[in-house]
């Protein structure tokens, strides 16, 4: 087992769960794929208990602007119409997870002397995290 | 597809609103999304009565929806005839001394997680607008001849249309009702004199009560 360089990732979206589009101009991902933990410590424990709690999940995703990308076009239409997103993250372009998401974040910022820059934060909506 | 270099936004804000009468409208391409033709009168005053006419006539209200921000009408069905609105637009001003620029399109999420779910479920709640400009020497620049300073706008807690897009085709606009919440200036022997006005959606409701939310264009 080696390492797993980052270039080779994909970060997709689509409105079906079935079809992707690559969101362009990614270059960096980040995925909290959680679990709450609940405390269920009680008298006469000498060491914290936990049981689990919810599941949970959220992406965020750094762009490249790109006005006429097909996956960044995707986000914004569904983000306008409040409709859920799917979202897919392959580390090594073939592995991954994926999930039905919110987007409840489009961060756009430029200067300059620098490039547009686009930021987005998804957030679990319906169901789990699926493994791809 | 690259990157699209930060120098090429395209940003403007609005001026006082001034009287349009008989302003032709463009079928868009669907029949029934009517655009104005003239792009310099395309953000319409939602505090003033807007009156669209198909052929001269008046017709009701409840026969279309009104996109404030892109000067667009969108009819039920297909009008069938020669559209033309009265009402105000504000002119449109480039943001000419801006270096930097931000805009953070937020929508809630409410948790509707109930038992038997083993993840948090989530629904989309309220929008909202937020961001900054930052430029050279804006508070005491006219918005343009004869408009107010963009101090000035804060001062006299006005509203405006900012139209944001990050590169100079236009690819994508947004376009907000803002408010300035901040104003700062700074300023150092050796460089040049600096502004940051932070803004917020305003989204505020025009004569019929429907609210002016932001809008987007591809």
């Amino acid at each position: 087992m080696t390492a797993q360089a980052g270039f080779p990732g994909k970060i997709e979206v689509g409105t079906n769960g079935s079809t992707y589009d690559d969101i362009g101009g990614a270059n960096d991902v980040s995925f909290d794929d959680t679990m709450e933990e609940l405390d269920a410590t009680e008298f006469g424990d000498s060491n914290v208990q936990r049981i689990y709690g919810l599941g949970d999940a959220e992406f965020s995703v750094t762009a490249n602007f790109q006005g006429s990308d097909a996956g960044q076009g995707v986000i914004r239409t569904a983000k306008a119409a409040r409709d859920n997103i799917f979202v897919r993250y392959l580390p090594d372009g073939t592995n991954g997870w994926s999930a039905e998401c919110l987007c409840t974040s489009i961060s756009t910022s430029q200067s300059v002397d620098d490039k547009v820059v686009i930021e987005y934060t998804f957030v679990l909506a319906n169901g789990s995290v699926s493994v791809e | 597809m690259t990157a699209t270099a930060g120098y090429r936004a395209d940003l403007f804000v609005t001026g006082a609103a001034l009287s349009m009468t008989g302003e032709s409208m463009s079928d868009t391409g669907d029949g029934v999304t009517y655009e104005v033709a003239t792009a310099a009168r395309d953000v319409w005053n939602w505090r003033a009565p807007l009156i669209v006419k198909v052929d001269g006539s008046t017709v009701s209200a409840s026969t279309y929806n009104v996109n404030y921000l892109f000067g667009q009408v969108v009819f039920n069905s297909a009008p069938g005839g020669t559209v033309t609105v009265d009402g105000e637009f504000l002119p449109k001003y480039r943001f000419a001394l801006g270096r930097e620029a931000s805009f953070d399109d937020t929508v809630e999420e409410l948790d509707i997680t109930v038992f038997q779910d083993d993840h948090i479920q989530r629904m989309y709640g309220l929008a909202d607008v937020e961001g900054s400009l930052t430029g050279l020497s804006l508070l005491n620049e006219e918005i343009g001849t004869g408009e107010k300073t963009l101090r000035e706008v804060l001062k006299d807690r006005d509203f405006i249309v900012l139209s944001y897009s990050p590169d100079s085709e236009q690819t994508f606009t947004q376009r907000a009702v803002i408010m300035f919440t901040n104003a700062s200036l700074s300023a150092a022997v050796d460089g040049l004199v600096e502004s940051t006005l932070d803004f917020q959606g305003a989204a505020p409701r025009d004569m019929t009560g429907e609210q002016v939310s932001v809008e987007y264009k591809s």
